[in-house]
């Protein structure tokens, strides 16, 4: 055989492999980046709704007492008072993290983040679901302190950890979720209020 | 000449295609950074706003430094003996990863400005809070003259 097709085929092989690893590279790249957007989107989505739940924390609530406004504290879970859609009513806002898992997700890890409450100006209680991987609550007192007192909660410690919801295949075979992370601790101004007034 | 022009081709396509190469690891490799530094951005913007939570509602003495009831101690941050000053800033790392593998470093200082603007019956302070983080430069400055995360509140008290 012609010593210059061989060494044509060896060579074109070699560019063949080359293109295709480069094409694995970038279309893997660009799936990473599209997940982690997602992850963040998600994460954006709950961190705002969130805050703004937070602050708004014993809006319109009547009553001294922090326990006027909080109902329940716990590490995966908070219940408390607030007229979050400024209709005069005040209802119950829950948010909890489940053990259920996230149905549309293919990642094993989301687990179903609840929040109960209204979403529009004199709606009723609606349950919202987000993914999320974890989320954690931690409580603190006016000396920020943590605290596990209903009626020493002055500040309130967040942690959110969510994941894409696809996995991203590295040339080895591994798989991995892309990660966001988000933390802040909020002072909701109706539980100060009380706390120094108390 | 003949014989040498294929393999001369043949280097052009290779270069050309080395060239393409690099060009498209340059732009992912920026692109995972920028993803990355959004991340750390965010979440030092996250924290910067929990620092301006807590000084909106201290009083007054809580934000007087060496007052004894100064809200910022360095209790529980690194290094010891840190005061969230511009050249003595506290540190508050975050744990990332799945199993907690990268953590991240915010050197966090709080300013604290008296008499802003003040009309003659209130006292007002200023409180600014810097956040900066090796991951937001390519060598980290030390000497920590630039917080690219700052954040302002004016507090106004009666006196």
């Amino acid at each position: 055989m012609n010593l210059g097709i061989v060494t044509s085929f060896v060579v074109g092989g070699l560019l063949l492999l080359s293109i295709m690893h480069m094409n694995f590279t970038v279309s893997n790249n660009s799936m990473q980046t599209t997940l982690q957007m997602v992850s963040k989107q998600n994460l954006r989505g709950i961190s705002q709704t969130l805050t703004s739940d937070f602050q708004q924390m014993g809006y319109n609530v009547s009553g001294n007492d922090v326990d006027d406004i909080l109902n329940s504290i716990a590490e995966n879970e908070i219940s408390f008072q607030a007229d979050v859609n400024h209709d005069g009513s005040v209802e119950t806002i829950i948010w909890r993290l489940t053990s259920d898992s996230y149905d549309e997700s293919t990642n094993p890890n989301d687990i179903v983040l609840e929040r109960v409450g209204p979403v529009e100006a004199g709606g009723g209680s609606v349950t919202s679901t987000y993914s999320a991987v974890s989320f954690e609550l931690t409580y603190y007192d006016t000396n920020h302190e943590v605290t596990s007192n209903i009626a020493e909660v002055d500040q309130i410690g967040i942690e959110i950890i969510t994941e894409s919801p696809a996995p991203v295949t590295s040339q080895n075979g591994n798989e991995s979720y892309s990660r966001s992370f988000w933390q802040r601790t909020i002072v909701p101004p109706s539980l100060h209020i009380r706390q120094i007034a108390n | 000449m003949n014989d040498y022009s294929d393999i001369i081709f043949l280097m052009g396509a290779m270069i050309m295609f080395s060239i393409l190469t690099l060009n498209v690891s340059r732009s992912m490799i920026m692109n995972t950074k920028s993803l990355s530094k959004s991340e750390v951005e965010y979440n030092g913007i996250s924290l910067a706003h929990s620092y301006i939570d807590r000084a909106q509602w201290a009083s007054k003495q809580e934000l007087t430094r060496g007052s004894g009831e100064f809200i910022f101690d360095d209790s529980g941050l690194s290094p010891s003996g840190c005061d969230f000053t511009k050249n003595n800033p506290c540190i508050e790392t975050l744990v990332l990863g799945n199993s907690d593998e990268f953590e991240i470093d915010y050197y966090i200082y709080v300013g604290i400005e008296d008499n802003v603007s003040t009309p003659g019956s209130s006292t007002n302070k200023k409180i600014t809070v810097g956040i900066t983080s090796p991951y937001f430069y390519e060598n980290f400055d030390s000497s920590f003259d630039n917080y690219p995360i700052t954040m302002e509140f004016i507090n106004s008290f009666e006196n």
